[in-house]
This record gives structure tokens, C-alpha cells and sequence, in this order.
């Protein structure tokens, strides 16, 4: 199992180092985002300061769901997978292996870039904490349901526009709670922790329900 | 050579049907270890679909197929686990070398020399440190090949093993067949090529359903 | 009960019984709950006329509900057992239970003009009605896009199932968001305590609905059957009648 898991991390983080810089895309989109938002709104910087932390939080969300359309396709296509699982080995592992690569490939460069993206909206530095645990503990579940939407959608026509469709009522839950515990501050510890609880629970039934998906499509 | 774990696989009326459209049907056959089976048929005849159900992807059959470890005790379903699959794609990451696709199948109980050892076999040795999108179709074919010995499988489903390989590249398919059932391994392969290992082989053929 | 009707002969014979009846009732309580609804029970004295309207508003959200719980149990149905009718009967479902929810969506809104003064608000109700559309919406486009049939049932039904996991999730998120962001609506304040001569209209008319919603799926279901069963005669026709497997020999039969 946990032999399973790291073979599929190293081998996507591998892959990724030498893709020429593919993973960087959704920290680019990041920035980008934040910068036409700042656009969008106008030069008023105390109605920015307000929404800062939701913007950010949208922002990630986005950013994260970017790639994730890529996530499991290669690998039905390509045969990895036929192989995978006639060798015997765990597909749950193999979901939790290569949602873990893209958390390190495409969230952490957004968790580095997220106070500064904060900061250029106009957060206050107090608020910042804040912000940066809410994505912590509420990342995980982005990329789990996320990549629960693409392994639904693996092998699929229309694939990328599928995924938002099914991806967007999974993603409402911890956006409100991430947004939520973000602006709430570091006094609202209930709300972390409901955070939290999502990111488990997409941690368990998302990735046992994306490898069920997975062995469907290899049928 | 170790001697591989020993399997036998049999289907009895196996079928298959997508909808309401039925594929194939009447499936017989059973395999003991140091056999090799040969599914013969037309395009479209439902080769590739037959090979998925015995290899354990698909659920949805009718009839049975059961595996056994010891002649004795038949177990409903295949062996997954212990399958050696070999489909039509090679399961090969263009970004990795031809080394780092090998370590990567690698189990964790084989040591890394079996890594060059099997690359020798194959003929794909000195191509080690090459990124593999630059492999030619051949050389992909041998590098999938590579996997598969990688492996201690006793049963082998491979789906047109020979496909964009040259002559020298037939006669080596026989030749690893003919050592993997000198291990006591079993193989089903689905091929339009005259493979001729050097073993005991049975064929059976699907008919497409034409009416006269 | 289940597995007894699971045979689609037996389902057939069934549904031709209820087809009519479904039919006829869901016929005669709307057109009598509109009657009611529309010209016999007096005006609400705070709203006026506008409230008439719940009698197609709140039967159509809640038979919407129902359908998703319809949709998500034949789901669970058709990927534990496997079976075909029950993939159709879901299949059913969705199309109906998403012009509901659509329904129920538009109506809300315009009742809500006269109520909060917009066409939308962020309303808890509203929203994860809002969701539960995109649900249906989904669910019919996944299906949309896979080609194959064993395929699609099962991926299509852990997508409802997935749904009928995150709508009370939703719900909960989105009652505890709205809590925070807005003033508990007056749909809400105003919603049980009706008088009972408003009442009886609306549950008629829910009745009425819910015998619409299994009149109209039980149609599509039995022209489905018909469909395959002539798509399977015209393959027959054609000669396409799949592969049969010659038996094992030791000779190669090309050679």
C-alpha cells in the first residue's frame, strides 16, 4: 500500500521536473487571477481589503482545479493502469499518490504565493495566519474532490467542461468553510475544524469512490 | 530460473454483452500451467474484450471463469495479481528514461540487477539512459516486454504481443514463451501473427456473427 | 418486491397498469388544485394575490427533491445489482426531476420579486435548489458523454450517488453561510403556519406532481424498452449478432 503510494508520487513528481515546467501553470494562473480581480475592482483599496481573503481563497480554488482535468487520463490511456491493477496493486493508493503530487506540484507554489497575493489586496498582515491555515488544512479536499470530478470524467468526451460541471457542487462546501474560518480569524477553531473534517472525508470516500471510477472505466 | 507459483485458469460459457449488443459468447477452455492459448478471430471479434474479462477488468460476464493455485481448489473469478498483462498500449511514461519506466514496475521483493538483465533479453540495453518519446514503436514494444519479465507472473494475457515488431522481434516473443513455460508459466494470447512457441498450445477462435 | 419486478416483462405488464392511472390522477388533483388554488381560497391578507403562485412553486420543489432521491436510489440500485431497468429508470428521472427543479427555480424567483424585492437572493433554499439542478444537469451530461452502456450506468450512478452524499453537505454549508451573510428569510417565517384551506391545494398538488413525475418516467421507461427491443431485432437483421467461440483445439484452425 504505502510502497504503492510512493513509487506513483515520485514517478509523477519525476515526470513533472522534466515536463518543462507544466506544474507551474496553476501558480501562474494564480497571480494572474489576482491581478485582473484587482482590475476588476478598481483602485479603492478599502473595498478590496474586505473580500481579500475570499479572493485569495477563489483564487487557489480555481487555480488547483486547472490541470486537474489531466489528472487520471494519461494513465488509462497509456496502459498504466490496465498494468496497475493486474499487478495487484492498490488503485486507492495510486488515487492518493498522484493527488499528493499535484497538492506538492500545484498548491504548495499557491500556499507561498497566497499571503503576498493577500497582502496586494489589501489584507491587513494580521489576517494572514489565518488565511494560510484555512488553505492549509482546506487543500487536501480541493485536489481530493477535484480529482474525484476527473476520475469520474477520465476518458471521457468533453472531459474538461464535464469536470467543472461535476466538480463545481463538490468544491461548494469547503470554499464556504475555507473562506469562512479565513475571515473568521484564528479565534473560529470550530470552523478549522469543520475544514478539516471535510479534507478527511474527501481523503476516505474521495479516494476510495475516484478508484472505483478508475476500475469502471478500465472495464 | 526460480520456478514461478503455479496457476490454471478455466472458463466455462463465458460471454459478454455491452447493452443490449451481445460480443461474444461460448467461451470454453481450460489452461494448466506450462500451456499457452491462442485467441484467433477477425477485427471486431471481440479479442480485446475477451482478454479484459479473463484478466479480471470487467464484472458485467456471463458464465464463469475460476483460477486454482494447486489443481485442486477452484476459485471463482481470475487471478488478479498474478497476471502478466501486456495490452495494446505499452504503459510506458514518455517523460522517464528506459531504465526509470523498468524500476518504476519493479516489485519490491527483485533486486535492480533484474532491471539490466531483462533490458539485455529485450534488446534494449544500450538504449538505458534514452527518454523514452524517443523510442521508436519497436523499441516501445520491447520495453513493454521488458515490464512483463520484470514480473514473476505465472499467467501472461498478452494482447497482440508482436504488433510493430520485425522478425527477429517474433522469434524473441517465442523464445521468452518458450522459457516462461519451461517455468511452469501459462500465457493467453490473442494474436494474428503465427506465433510458434516451442510449447504446448491450444487455439480456440471467435467466429463473427454473420448470418448466411 | 424488487428483484420480482426487476423482470422487464413483468415490469411491463405492471407499468401498463399504471401508466393510466398515474396519468388520470396526476390529471384530475393538479387541474382541481389550480382551480382551488386560483380562484377559491381566499387572498393572503399580507400578500396579496402573488401567493397564489406556491401552488406551482412548492409542489414542483418538492417533487424536484423527491426525484433526486428517486434518481440516486435506482442509482444504488443499478451498480449494486447491476441491473438494466433500474440504469433506466434513472436515466428517466433526470431530465424530469431537472425541468422540476428548473421550474421550481423560476417560479421562486418570481414570487420572490414581490417578497424581498429581487428575482434572487443568496437564500439557503434557493442556493442548494440551485445546486441540486446542477446535479441533475450533471448527471444528464455525464451520461451524455460516455458511449458505453455498462459504462455509463455505473459511472453515472456514482455520480448520484456522489450528489445524494453532497446535497445535505450543501445544505448544511450553505444554511450555516447564509446564516452568517443574511437575515433569515420570510419564506421561512411565513412557510408552516398556513391555514389549512391554503394547505389542502398544495398538498393535492404535490400529490398531483409526484403522480406526473412516475406517469411521465414510467413512459419514458417503457418506450426505452421498445427502443432496445427493435434496436436488438434490427442487429439481428443485419446479422450482427456478436462472436460465438469455436472449442478448444490443439490444432492451429488457420494453419
Amino acid at each position: 500500500m504505502i510502497g504503492d503510494f510512493t513509487d506513483i508520487l515520485c514517478r509523477d513528481l519525476l515526470a513533472a521536473r522534466r515536463s518543462g515546467g507544466h506544474w507551474a501553470h496553476g501558480a501562474v494562473f494564480f497571480v494572474m487571477f489576482i491581478m485582473l480581480v484587482a482590475f476588476a475592482l478598481g483602485p479603492q483599496q478599502s473595498d478590496r481589503a474586505l473580500i481579500a481573503s475570499a479572493l485569495v481563497w477563489l483564487a487557489a480554488c480555481l487555480a488547483s482545479q486547472l490541470s486537474l482535468a489531466h489528472l487520471f487520463a494519461p494513465d488509462l490511456r497509456d496502459g498504466t493502469l490496465d498494468c496497475w491493477v493486474s499487478d495487484g496493486r492498490s488503485v486507492v493508493s495510486f488515487v492518493l499518490g498522484k493527488c499528493t503530487a499535484h497538492w506538492i506540484l500545484v498548491f504548495i507554489p499557491i500556499l507561498l504565493l497566497a499571503p503576498f497575493g493577500a497582502l496586494m489586496l489589501g489584507a491587513p498582515i494580521a489576517d494572514l495566519l489565518a488565511l494560510v491555515l484555512s488553505l492549509v488544512i482546506g487543500g487536501p479536499a480541493l485536489i481530493l474532490l477535484g480529482g474525484l470530478a476527473s476520475a469520474l470524467c477520465a476518458n471521457l468526451r468533453g472531459g474538461g467542461m464535464l469536470i467543472v460541471l461535476i466538480s463545481g457542487p463538490l468544491l461548494a462546501p469547503p470554499l464556504i468553510f475555507g473562506v469562512g474560518a479565513a475571515e473568521a480569524g484564528l479565534e473560529a477553531m470550530a470552523l478549522l475544524k469543520i475544514l478539516g473534517a471535510i479534507s478527511l472525508a474527501a481523503a476516505v470516500f474521495g479516494s476510495f469512490i475516484s478508484a472505483l471510477a478508475l476500475k469502471t472505466h478500465l472495464e | 530460473m526460480h520456478p514461478l507459483p503455479i496457476c490454471a485458469i478455466r472458463c466455462q460459457n463465458v460471454g459478454l454483452s455491452r447493452g443490449s449488443t451481445s460480443v461474444f459468447m461460448g467461451v470454453n477452455f481450460e489452461l494448466h500451467p506450462a500451456n499457452i492459448l491462442i485467441i484467433q478471430g477477425e477485427n471486431g471479434s471481440g479479442k480485446t474484450s475477451l482478454l479484459r474479462v479473463i484478466g479480471g477488468f470487467s464484472q458485467s460476464f456471463s458464465g464463469m471463469i475460476q483460477h486454482c493455485f494447486d489443481t485442486k481448489n477452484w476459485i471463482n473469478g481470475s487471478p488478479t495479481g498474478n497476471i502478466g498483462w501486456l495490452g495494446h498500449a505499452n504503459a510506458i511514461k514518455d517523460e522517464l528514461t528506459v531504465f526509470e519506466n523498468l524500476k518504476f514496475w519493479l516489485p519490491k521483493a527483485v533486486p535492480k540487477e533484474k532491471i539490466d538483465l531483462v533490458m539485455e533479453k529485450v534488446q534494449i540495453k544500450t538504449l538505458r539512459h534514452q527518454r523514452s518519446y524517443s523510442l521508436s514503436a519497436g523499441e516501445r514494444r520491447r520495453l513493454a516486454l521488458a515490464r512483463l519479465l520484470l514480473g514473476r507472473h505465472p499467467l501472461w494475457i498478452l494482447d497482440e504481443p508482436s504488433a510493430n515488431l520485425d522478425i527477429e522481434g517474433r522469434k524473441l516473443i517465442e523464445q521468452l514463451l518458450a522459457e516462461h513455460t519451461a517455468r511452469r508459466g501459462s500465457a493467453i494470447i490473442a494474436s494474428h501473427d503465427r506465433l510458434r512457441p516451442d510449447a504446448p498450445t491450444s487455439y480456440i477462435k471467435l467466429h463473427t456473427g454473420h448470418r448466411a | 418486491m424488487l428483484s420480482f419486478f426487476a423482470n422487464p416483462i413483468r415490469f411491463q405488464s405492471l407499468a401498463k397498469w399504471l401508466v393510466p392511472i398515474f396519468g388520470i390522477t396526476a390529471f384530475g388533483l393538479i387541474v382541481s388544485a389550480w382551480i382551488l388554488g386560483l380562484f377559491v381560497v381566499p387572498i393572503d391578507y399580507q400578500q396579496g394575490e402573488t401567493f397564489r403562485i406556491i401552488y406551482v412553486h412548492v409542489p414542483a420543489v418538492t417533487v424536484a427533491s423527491l426525484a433526486y432521491a428517486f434518481l440516486a436510489s435506482a442509482s444504488f440500485v443499478s451498480f449494486v445489482w447491476r441491473h438494466s431497468l433500474a440504469d433506466s429508470a434513472a436515466k428517466a428521472a433526470a431530465p424530469i426531476g431537472a425541468a422540476l427543479t428548473f421550474l421550481g427555480l423560476a417560479t421562486g424567483a418570481l414570487w420572490g420579486k414581490p417578497m424581498w424585492g429581487a428575482y434572487w437572493v443568496w437564500d439557503a433554499r434557493l442556493t442548494s435548489t440551485l445546486v441540486m439542478f446542477f446535479l441533475f444537469v450533471g448527471y444528464m451530461a455525464i451520461r451524455g458523454a460516455i458511449r458505453d452502456e455498462t459504462t455509463r450506468a455505473r459511472i453515472a450512478a456514482i455520480t448520484a450517488m456522489i450528489g445524494a452524499l453532497n446535497l445535505p453537505i450543501i445544505k448544511f454549508s450553505v444554511d450555516w453561510w447564509s446564516s452568517l451573510h443574511q437575515p433569515a428569510s420570510l419564506l421561512r417565517a411565513g412557510g408552516p403556519g398556513i391555514d389549512s384551506s391554503m394547505l389542502y391545494p398544495v398538498l393535492m398538488a404535490i400529490v398531483g406532481y409526484g403522480c406526473l413525475f412516475g406517469w411521465l418516467v414510467l413512459l419514458k421507461m417503457l418506450t426505452e424498452l421498445d427502443q432496445r427491443r427493435s434496436l436488438t431485432l434490427m442487429r439481428r437483421a443485419a446479422g450482427r449478432i456478436g462472436s460465438s467461440a469455436s472449442v478448444q483445439t490443439t490444432e492451429d484452425p488457420n494453419a
